[in-house]
């Protein structure tokens, strides 16, 4: 059988967290999970992601950081990297695309639009942009 | 008899098509009457409905979106339509025993109104600001902020579109960017001489771009041409502005025009309204001159020029004909014996004026169709007079400011002597007009124009 991709989900809202997990799941993919930068450093000492999810607003130390520290990380700095964010100007999208972030999506995003998102990164084909998700950089 | 050509796209034709269907459905809902459906009368009131639709629609240019008419201007063009469709059918009332009863107006009226109103905004509106944007953006910045910001702006339901670029000196343009790049952050007077821009966006956070920043600024006000600066450089990774609106798109947005949207809402409902009652009061001498024209010379009834309106985009402004049929041919010829100075053009005793044009310009009775362009939303009542494209081409940076206000039929030069003023005292009064505007002003400007129209005065 084959091995189930992984993707990291860093989520600090709890029930989108949930229901994100709940429907990656359903694309095959396996899910780990984490509310915080620092749960997720740690599950990224036995996991490998195939993608990752990253909140921006997180309760301590900032999304913006975890990106950096992917891209710092050799073994990750090449993952596809999804930010999400409910400040989505364009200021924004930039700053995100300078921390490494691969594709945006602005919140409140439905579960169809998280699909598009993340099926754009693993594909590694340049699928269209929306105007809920936006492609930033190839990985 | 009007040489109104109007070319219609798709969109506009599925416009159309909608409103003379909501048109018919209504005249056949408002001639049931006890359960049973008066066929006579429906189709009465169908056809005249339809027939005053056209032409007011034509007249006001309603399914023409290439004069930039905002959603609002839309609706309000909506409404006077409406009425230019209810007031002679109240009147054939009076005058047909077969023709509805004021019921079956009344009902026609109430279920017309709001249903053409909802399909406007709810179809047609959202259509048409896919369609074809109508406000032009210029994004100066080349790089990753500019091309997610000409993202931004062109997705959507806006109704506006990125023109082009312009790359800062030391900047590389992205490669995937979606609008061209035009030129240097440092041309951007050349650039805003050259196409019509609704406004700039500044779109780097960079320090080392400040300066030729400060001249993006200084040309943008200059020329009167709104613009917006970024929010900051900054990462957030939760605060957002205290209030909402200080940058709804991660922008603050600039205007170099005194911004009072409330008078100029009512000063939009004023022109509206004062031009439609107005047209309705002249109607008999507007058909009196109009016949006489048609008697006395040879060509058409109106003059068709094309003028540069608000922030330079072309119109064609109506005026009566004055002159004889071939008078721009021979303007070549007349050029040595100009008594203007700078770009504009005028003579005291111009023989191209017919007898009957004399009088009518005498009187600016010529100008009267301009109240045409007033509802059709290119002009105001009050405002700097519309230039002719030469003109503002050799226009100084600091004069196309005039182009940041919507052009009018009066302003402070007509009413202050009007053809005795020099060039560049004409352009100072229009400066002054646009930074001291205010809804008085112009009520006082359009109350010293009635005598001096009245009497005569200024105008030869």
């Amino acid at each position: 059988m084959e091995v189930p991709r992984v993707a990291l989900v860093v989520e600090d809202d709890p029930r989108l967290q949930a229901v994100m997990k709940r429907h990656l799941e359903g694309m095959g993919l396996r899910v780990v999970a984490s509310f915080h930068y620092r749960g997720a450093i740690r599950e990224l000492e036995t996991a490998t992601p195939d993608v990752v999810s990253v909140d921006l607003e997180l309760p301590a130390e900032s999304g913006y950081e975890l990106c950096e520290h992917l891209r710092r990380q050799p073994a990750l700095a090449a993952v596809p990297l999804l930010v999400t964010s409910a400040r989505a100007f364009p200021a924004d999208m930039a700053r995100a695309e300078e921390a490494g972030a691969n594709a945006f999506l602005r919140k409140p995003f439905s579960m169809g639009q998280l699909e598009h998102a993340i099926h754009m990164l693993l594909a590694d084909v340049p699928a269209a942009s929306s105007s809920w998700v936006r492609r930033l950089r190839y990985p | 008899m009007l040489s109104l050509r109007v070319s219609l796209d798709s969109g506009q034709r599925l416009n159309l098509a909608l409103d003379l269907l909501v048109v018919a459905a209504a005249s056949l809902l408002a001639a049931v009457v006890d359960g049973q459906l008066h066929w006579k009368v429906a189709l009465l009131m169908a056809a005249t409905a339809w027939a005053f639709w056209m032409a007011g629609s034509r007249v006001l240019l309603q399914y023409d979106v290439s004069n930039g008419r905002s959603l609002g201007g839309d609706l309000a063009l909506t409404v006077l339509l409406l009425l230019a469709v209810f007031v002679p059918m109240a009147l054939l009332r009076h005058v047909s025993s077969h023709y509805a009863a004021g019921s079956d107006i009344a009902r026609f009226l109430a279920l017309l109104v709001p249903a053409v109103l909802c399909i406007r905004l709810a179809v047609v509106g959202t259509r048409l600001w896919r369609k074809r944007p109508v406000d032009c953006v210029l994004v100066v910045g080349a790089g990753v902020l500019g091309r997610l910001t000409q993202r931004t702006i062109s997705d959507g339901r806006q109704r506006r579109e990125v023109v082009g670029h312009l790359r800062f000196d030391g900047e590389d343009a992205d490669k995937r960017l979606r609008a061209p790049v035009l030129g240097l952050a440092g041309e951007i007077d050349e650039v805003l001489r050259g196409r019509v821009v609704h406004e700039v966006y500044v779109a780097s956070t960079d320090p080392h771009h400040r300066e030729q920043v400060q001249r993006v600024v200084g040309w943008c006000e200059t020329f009167g041409v709104p613009f917006a600066l970024p929010l900051g450089g900054y990462r957030f990774a939760r605060a957002t502005p205290a209030r909402e609106d200080t940058a709804p798109d991660g922008y603050i947005h600039y205007l170099s025009v005194r911004n009072k949207p409330l008078q100029l809402f009512l000063k939009l409902l004023i022109d509206a309204a004062i031009a439609g009652v107005a047209l309705v009061l002249l109607s008999p001498l507007l058909v009196v001159v109009a016949v006489a024209i048609k008697l006395t010379s040879k060509g058409p009834l109106f003059f068709r020029q094309e003028r540069v309106g608000l922030h330079g985009r072309t119109f064609y402004m109506l005026k009566f004909r004055s002159m004889v049929a071939d008078a721009e041919a021979l303007k070549a010829a007349l050029a040595s014996r100009n008594e203007r100075t700078g770009p504009a053009f005028k003579i005291a005793r111009d023989p191209r004026i017919t007898p009957l044009g004399r009088y009518l310009r005498k009187f600016s009775i010529d100008e009267l169709p301009q109240l045409l362009n007033v509802l059709r939303g290119d002009m105001s009542l009050v405002g700097p007079r519309p230039a002719l494209p030469a003109e503002v081409a050799q226009y100084e940076g600091w004069q196309r400011r005039r182009l940041s206000v919507r052009p009018g039929l009066t302003c402070v030069w007509q009413v202050s002597g009007r053809d005795k003023l020099s060039f560049s005292t004409w352009m100072l009064l229009d400066m002054r007009y646009i930074d001291h505007w205010s809804l008085w002003a112009d009520l006082r400007l359009i109350l010293l124009t009635v005598p001096v129209v009245l009497l005569g005065r200024g105008a030869s």
